[in-house]
């Protein structure tokens, strides 16, 4: 089986330690780094690329989603995993618009937590109504000039369309006839769209286009 | 010379390839009218018995047979006399006459239809176009011709367009074509044994071209093919097919053979007196001399040959090419000075020639700059009229525009009476508006706050309370793993509160954050909550969720208050209703939000009732705070309705997910 590296980046001693502990002693996962701040993270992580990185999202100094925004190009492989400490959602999106890949809440249950990690590294990630409703807002209310990359798929848009009510993703998945493991990485690839659709949206506001 | 000559001989081909077509058309004349169309006959046979001596009485013929078909309405005479006509005009060279009669007949075939007279018509217009030199035109001519000729299943006319077209290819160089338009004349030829003359013309135009191509073998057994088909007395074709041969035997350098059938064609031209021929031939057999070296022998050959050439007044370029090989015949026989004087005959020949060339292009370029001045004073005609058109359709422009003008004048007189009167009520208005629009900012101001310090406790609630709880939970879970089995029960219950107050806060956060004060996101909360509350239980919800036609703006206390209250009816029957199935109904009404509980469990225990009216009475305080109610029924299972009138808070806001196409409502079942 593969191991899958994962480091974390969280300003609290205990919970840096014990996240670490958490994930140290599961089977096919390894704790590579922990950083006390983003900017470590910046300087460390850029040469030593890991699976997976948890991230906290109130750091000192640079917070959570500058530091994904400037290691997502450096690290092209890694993949990034918010954690909060409540449903932050607004900062969750922020963080999604910025790279980051999925989210969870610091407080779940280690085997959820282990679980996230490995569904996130086969490419699955979860999503919540709220943020749901946020992303729809994203993509249909401020409709921007949009490349190809970032129109979502009809599939992609019920999936969307059913999260944002408050399905859950189960529901979903017995709805549109296909498991819950296919939501999720259907969940993915709206994040990666969503990425390309903020930066072209960013861009068209630069320009004044809007 | 020999080019010239073969070129000579392609035109002899034309006509006879041409004399076909006549022929085959002839031989269907009916009798409808025995006078007239008898009559009309008999003027195009003397036509034809005239032809060939006499072309301009036989075109009186011809005339006098097409303007009294034309009378009579005698149409298979009108055609045929046509056809004639413009064919004898092209031999002597009036083309524009034969274009412009061949034209008038397709206008006429067309209009009454016949495939087999607009065939003809555009064949005309094919041989005209031809023989003036438009290879384009006549190619196209010829196409529409085999289209028709197609449509009505005529094979000897199609043969015959076929073979024209191989033709014009064939002096276009452009062999492969040729070849094909000669198979396909030949393959309908073939089917037709009564007519080996036809056969044989295919089979020589093939021959031709591979001389052409320098396919010596082919050629030749061409020839032969042709030759086993000539009926002897043809001699015409015969005459052709033996200076080809002799021509071929040429290439080849056989030159005792050339001279033998170069000597035949002479005898058969002779028998038939033909002069044009054995002048012909008579050059032919001189240069053949001539590159034997033989020049004595070519000396009495080339005379003979300006005899006849004087004699029958040989056209400048006839004359021209004797010059030359004369020219050439001395240079042979030493005789530099006669040479030289063939020479310079030769090239005043050729200058004249050529000067009457550029006499003839001018005169084109006159006649092409007429015709472009007429056209000119055409369309400077076509610009008056449609400038007088214009000016008139601009003064009724006019017209309209002044009676819309006064309309308007009227219509804005009317508008501006009914504002003067409205901005006297308007200026009462005005005054209570601006009482009201004060109170408003006062209420937003009040209500900015408000929102201002939920937002600082949440933040602070987060900040300060959150990261603590996060490490207790962590640090216990870490215990948990490290002590494994031997786990104190205190350290599970640790774990379990801290993740009751990790929930209960984000509930807290969630109804203090103003910017989820709306309809939708509270259904969809309750929705996700309900979700994820009953996974954890063995039993099945049952969701059916109605669309909000809006969204409506709910405040944070409000939101809290219907949420607590749905959570503590799905936490009672999870706890005490004893039920394997719970359905969540949320109906957003245009006026209120009403959401049932129901379950399929006992229903009320009297043991428990008193709980139960504790419960009940938690929940309709927490609805009444909020203007709304919780009602509670039970018969098979427990049911708990939630209402909550919208009231003068509620605001509409843009929906967030209006921009997509509604997907039905349709109830679902999570385990």
């Amino acid at each position: 089986m593969n191991t899958i590296t994962v480091a974390i980046v969280e300003d609290k001693d205990e919970i840096r330690q014990s996240l670490s502990i958490l994930i140290g002693g599961a089977d096919g996962f390894v704790c590579r780094a922990a950083y006390a701040t983003a900017e470590d993270a910046l300087v460390d992580l850029p040469g030593h690329p890991v699976d997976i990185v948890l991230m906290d999202i109130g750091l000192p100094g640079m917070n959570g989603i500058d530091c994904v925004r400037q290691l997502k190009p450096l690290c092209p492989r890694t993949q990034f995993m918010m954690c909060t400490a409540y449903d932050e959602d607004e900062l969750v999106f922020e963080a999604l618009k910025a790279g980051a890949n999925s989210y969870i809440l610091k407080r779940s249950a280690p085997h959820k937590l282990l679980e996230a990690i490995s569904e996130l590294h086969q490419g699955g990630s979860p999503m919540s109504s709220t943020i749901a409703r946020k992303i729809v807002g994203s993509f249909y209310q401020a409709p921007v000039k949009s490349s190809e990359l970032d129109v979502l798929t009809s599939r992609e848009r019920e999936i969307l369309d059913r999260l944002s009510k408050g399905y859950s993703h189960k529901e979903v998945a017995d709805e549109l006839f296909i498991s819950p493991t296919t939501v999720r990485k259907h969940i993915f690839n709206i994040y990666e769209k969503l990425q390309v659709h903020s930066k072209v949206e960013a861009v068209n506001k630069y320009l004044g286009r809007k | 010379m020999v080019v010239r000559l073969r070129r000579k001989m392609w035109e002899r081909l034309i006509t006879l390839v041409g004399l076909l077509v006549v022929l085959t058309s002839h031989g269907q004349t009916p009798s409808t009218y025995p006078n007239d169309t008898s009559y009309v006959s008999s003027l195009l046979k003397k036509g034809e018995q005239l032809e060939n001596q006499n072309a301009e009485e036989a075109l009186i013929y011809y005339r006098r047979a097409h303007s009294l078909s034309q009378k009579i309405r005698y149409t298979k005479g009108y055609f045929e006399s046509m056809r004639l006509l413009t064919f004898t005009l092209n031999n002597v060279g009036r083309y524009d006459e034969a274009r412009s009669i061949a034209q008038t007949a397709l206008q006429i075939a067309q209009r009454d239809t016949s495939k087999r007279n607009i065939g003809l018509s555009h064949f005309a217009l094919a041989v005209t176009a031809w023989i003036s030199g438009d290879w384009k035109e006549a190619v196209h001519q010829y196409h529409r011709a085999a289209h028709y000729m197609r449509l009505i299943n005529h094979l000897v006319n199609q043969s015959v367009v076929y073979g024209n077209l191989a033709n014009i290819y064939e002096q276009q160089g452009m062999y492969k074509q040729a070849l094909l338009y000669y198979n396909k004349a030949l393959a309908i030829n073939l089917k037709n044994p009564n007519d080996p003359r036809s056969i044989a013309i295919g089979y020589f135009g093939m021959a031709n071209i591979y001389s052409r191509v320098d396919s010596v073998q082919l050629a030749k057994a061409y020839y032969l093919k042709t030759k086993r088909l000539i009926d002897p007395n043809d001699r015409d074709f015969l005459i052709n097919l033996y200076n080809n041969v002799g021509h071929l035997y040429e290439q080849l350098q056989q030159y005792d053979s050339t001279l033998y059938y170069y000597r035949q064609a002479l005898q058969l031209s002779r028998d038939v007196r033909n002069p044009r021929h054995e002048l012909h031939i008579l050059m032919a057999m001189a240069q053949t001399n001539i590159l034997m070296d033989k020049y004595r022998a070519a000396k009495p050959l080339l005379d003979e040959a300006n005899q006849i050439a004087r004699r029958e007044k040989a056209g400048l370029p006839e004359m021209r090419n004797i010059y030359r090989v004369y020219a050439l015949l001395n240079e042979g026989l030493h005789d530099y000075k006669a040479s030289l004087d063939w020479y310079n005959k030769y090239i005043g020949a050729r200058d004249s020639l050529e000067s009457v060339e550029t006499k003839e292009l001018l005169q084109s370029y006159e006649e092409k700059i007429r015709k472009a001045e007429a056209q000119q004073k055409l369309t400077e005609k076509q610009r008056e009229i449609e400038r007088l058109e214009s000016e008139r359709k601009r003064q009724l422009l006019w017209l309209w525009l002044a009676g819309i003008s006064v309309l308007a004048v009227v219509g804005l007189a009317v508008v501006g009476l009914l504002y003067f009167r409205q901005r006297q009520r308007a200026k009462d208005n005005a005054l209570v508006a601006m009482q009201r629009e004060q109170e408003l900012v006062a209420m937003q101001a009040e209500l900015q706050g408000q929102q201002k310090e939920r937002l600082r406790i949440s933040k602070e609630m987060h900040d300060d309370l959150g990261g603590s709880l996060t490490a207790i939970g962590l640090l216990s879970e870490v215990l948990k793993t490290r002590m494994g089995t031997s786990t104190a029960p205190e350290v599970v219950k640790i774990s379990d509160i801290s993740a009751d107050m990790v929930t209960t806060m984000n509930e807290i956060i969630w109804s203090l954050n103003t910017k989820n004060d709306s309809l939708n996101g509270l259904i969809a909360y309750v929705r996700s909550y309900a979700g994820e509350f009953i996974e954890t239980t063995s039993l099945t919800l049952k969701t059916e969720v109605g669309e909000a036609s809006a969204d409506i703006i709910i405040r944070g206390a409000d939101r809290r208050n219907i949420f607590l209250t749905v959570k503590e009816a799905l936490n009672n029957v999870v706890k005490h209703a004893q039920a394997t199935q719970v359905t969540l109904r949320i109906d957003p009404r245009p006026t209120e939000l009403v959401i049932e509980v129901c379950d399929n469990g006992r229903g009320f225990v009297p043991q428990e009732k008193h709980k139960l009216r504790n419960g009940l009475t938690n929940m309709s305080n927490r609805m009444s705070e909020s203007g709304g109610s919780c009602t509670i029924t039970s018969s098979d299972g427990t049911s708990v309705t939630i209402t909550y009138p919208y009231g003068t808070g509620g605001m509409t806001k843009n929906t967030t997910n209006e921009v997509w196409p509604k997907p039905e409502i349709s109830p679902s079942i999570a385990v």
